[in-house]
């Protein structure tokens, strides 16, 4: 069975886990080898985003993406948080800010395998369809 | 202007006043390879198994249904064209399962395993939408089969009676009669109060076309479903025709009424099957089948039962197909299916090219049920008829020793002769069983011994029209009373000796 991205990533984490700056470059000249013999270099991106995932969940660190018509204020960006915090395993969101006009108010909140869709656009189309019924 | 501008307004705010407007949740994840109608898609870590999903394209939503549950990905079959769909596209978890629209609206209408109309006649009005996959009624809701569903055909319904709530399986070769079989079945529900679905699966759209038009032209559109996932659909769609033809059925079983599913055929659905779990990499079994091949079908047909008073009453009757190689019943497949099935009706090629149509061997034959499928009437005769054909049967190897063979033997041949050429039977031509009973009861009393053997589909076709004709109460007695009474059996000798007269014999 052939080993994925996420199975290297997870290993070079757990070894790395305490490891000293010498140490971890041992550790990933290593990975790089087992690559090579496998054939498995093209992996090699896959392995940064698995791993970097892994570090951000062990530090408790959820990256979330939040859309909105127009910048959002420092308290909306606090409310999202608290928001994304109370569903999630996380203790600090690293926000990615994301303008889109189409969705006219609101925000739509995109986080781990979620999306929470606060956004007046879907209102808008939630109260259309409830008058043509 | 101002009235109308009013209640306009009014209106509107009457449909929104209880609108409450809710942040939606969505779980999703990306498509990481899309091939083959199979989509490997990346995150979807809570989606469960069978869950419907939702793909985004540029135009618009397509649906697919969740098979393969991994450590880092979902494998999902997708129920529309694949080759809209891109890498990375955004995938949507919908929490619910596969659902098809059911209620009054299908009957007559032809529709895709979504439940999307086919026939051009607009749009379809739902009652309910129903769960495709669907956990079969348990023993307590159950009763045994005790009402005929008449096929229409001699020898079924003599030898090999079916009931309604039974699954009885159809197998033989290419272009035996197999289809022919379940659509005079179909043509004779009529006026019986059975709802009859009937589903093609990698069917030839031209054979379905030519069936359509038989249904139309014999008004039996008018209790017919027809799903249809032919040959050039998707292999999903033909995977979950079966059990979303199944859906709306069960939507009428709740109801207490009888239905009629022919399943055309299941040797497609399960090549379909083995297509999917192939591409979905699950490990291939016994010729490259999955090894649930069985639950495929098992789950499929327990789902056709017959339900006690308390539970409305109703019954769903399978027909399933399932096509042979060379004569093979025993491969995987049929004998998968004779092992679920309640009986089956098996279909010889050496009787087909021999003349005798429907091609059906009695020996190879079996109902489970039996004669509690039977109306009294047809019990009291089909006993014996089965008794001859048997012993015709065995004796028609010495057919050859003609000369050599005692009386008895001789007229049991003879007999024989005439039983199988009075089983012989027209396309699209099924038969009350009225006039069943009224043409074995001739045959078995000796009415038709003095008639030559190549003359007795004329001269049987020659009575029954006659019996039509002229008799009509006492057919309607058979049918009312359900029973051969002493002075129905008097009626029936004196309506055969009528005919012979004017027959000229």
């Amino acid at each position: 069975m052939p080993i994925s991205a996420r199975h290297y990533a997870k290993a070079l984490f757990e070894v790395t886990a305490k490891a000293t700056k010498p140490e971890a470059k041992l550790a990933v000249d290593r990975l790089f080898n087992e690559l090579k013999s496998n054939n498995a270099l093209s992996q090699a991106k896959s392995i940064i985003a698995e791993f970097e995932n892994l570090s951000d969940a062990s530090e408790g660190i959820v990256r979330a993406t939040i859309t909105s018509a127009r910048p959002l204020s420092k308290t909306a960006l606090k409310e999202a948080e608290s928001l994304v915090l109370k569903r999630s395993q996380g203790q600090t969101v690293v926000w990615n800010e994301v303008i889109d006009e189409d969705i006219l108010g609101g925000a739509i909140i995109a986080y781990e395998d979620s999306i929470i869709d606060l956004s007046l656009a879907d209102r808008v189309s939630g109260l259309a369809a409830r008058i043509k019924e | 202007m101002s009235k109308t501008k009013d209640f306009i307004v009014e209106q509107i705010k009457e449909r929104i006043s209880d609108f409450k407007p809710k942040a939606r949740e969505l779980t999703v994840g990306h498509v990481l390879k899309v091939s083959d109608g199979i989509a490997l898609v990346a995150g979807l870590a809570s989606v469960r198994m069978s869950e419907m999903l939702e793909f985004k394209t540029d135009s618009g939503f397509i649906s697919g249904v969740a098979l393969n549950l991994e450590e880092d990905s979902v494998g999902a079959v997708l129920l529309g064209d694949y080759q809209l769909i891109a890498e990375g596209a955004e995938v949507r978890a919908t929490g619910r399962i596969l659902e098809v629209p059911v209620g009054q609206g299908l009957i007559g209408r032809v529709v895709n395993p979504l439940g999307e109309p086919l026939d051009g006649k607009g749009a379809i009005t739902a009652d309910a939408h129903y769960p495709v996959e669907k956990i079969a009624p348990g023993v307590i809701t159950r009763q045994s089969v005790n009402t005929p569903l008449q096929t229409g055909i001699k020898a079924i319904d003599a030898m090999i009676p079916i009931g309604r709530g039974q699954r009885e399986l159809i197998i033989g070769d290419r272009q035996l009669g197999k289809t022919a079989i379940a659509i005079d079945t179909i043509l004779n529900q009529k006026g019986k109060d059975v709802i009859c679905i009937y589903v093609a699966i990698g069917q030839k759209e031209s054979k379905i076309a030519g069936i359509l038009a038989k249904l139309e032209a014999a008004g039996a559109l008018e209790y017919t479903t027809v799903v249809l996932a032919g040959a050039s659909a998707p292999a999903p769609q033909l995977y979950f025709a079966p059990y979303a033809g199944c859906a709306m059925g069960e939507y009428f079983l709740d109801k207490g009424k009888d239905v009629l599913i022919v399943y055309d055929d299941l040797s497609k659905h399960a090549v379909a099957y083995r297509e999917i779990a192939l591409l979905l990499r699950r490990p291939p079994g016994r010729e490259a089948y999955p090894g649930d091949v069985f639950y495929l079908h098992s789950r499929l047909l327990e789902r056709a039962c017959k339900l006690n008073k308390d539970y409305g009453g109703g019954s769903i009757t399978a027909l399933p197909i399932i096509e042979t190689q060379a004569g093979d019943v025993s491969a995987y497949i049929p004998t998968n299916v004779i092992s679920i099935t309640d009986g089956q009706i098996y279909l010889e090629p050496d009787l087909f090219y021999q003349g005798n149509r429907p091609a059906i061997n009695a020996g190879l034959s079996v109902s489970r049920v039996g004669s509690a499928a039977q109306i009294k009437a047809m019990k009291k005769v089909a006993g014996k008829i089965r008794l001859e054909a048997a012993q015709y049967r065995e004796l028609a190897a010495f057919a050859q020793f003609g000369s050599d063979l005692d009386e008895d033997t001789k007229n049991k041949l003879e007999r024989g002769k005439r039983l199988y050429e009075v089983f012989k039977q027209g396309q699209y031509a099924p038969l009350g069983v009225d006039e069943q009973v009224l043409v074995f009861w001739s045959l078995l009393n000796g009415h038709m011994d003095d008639v030559a053997v190549d003359e007795i589909q004329v001269f049987e076709s020659a009575l029954r029209a006659y019996a039509k004709a002229n008799e009509a109460k006492t057919l309607a007695a058979i049918v009312s009373g359900g029973d051969l009474t002493e002075q129905i059996e008097k009626e029936l000798a004196r309506i055969v000796s009528d005919f012979k007269l004017s027959y000229g014999k």
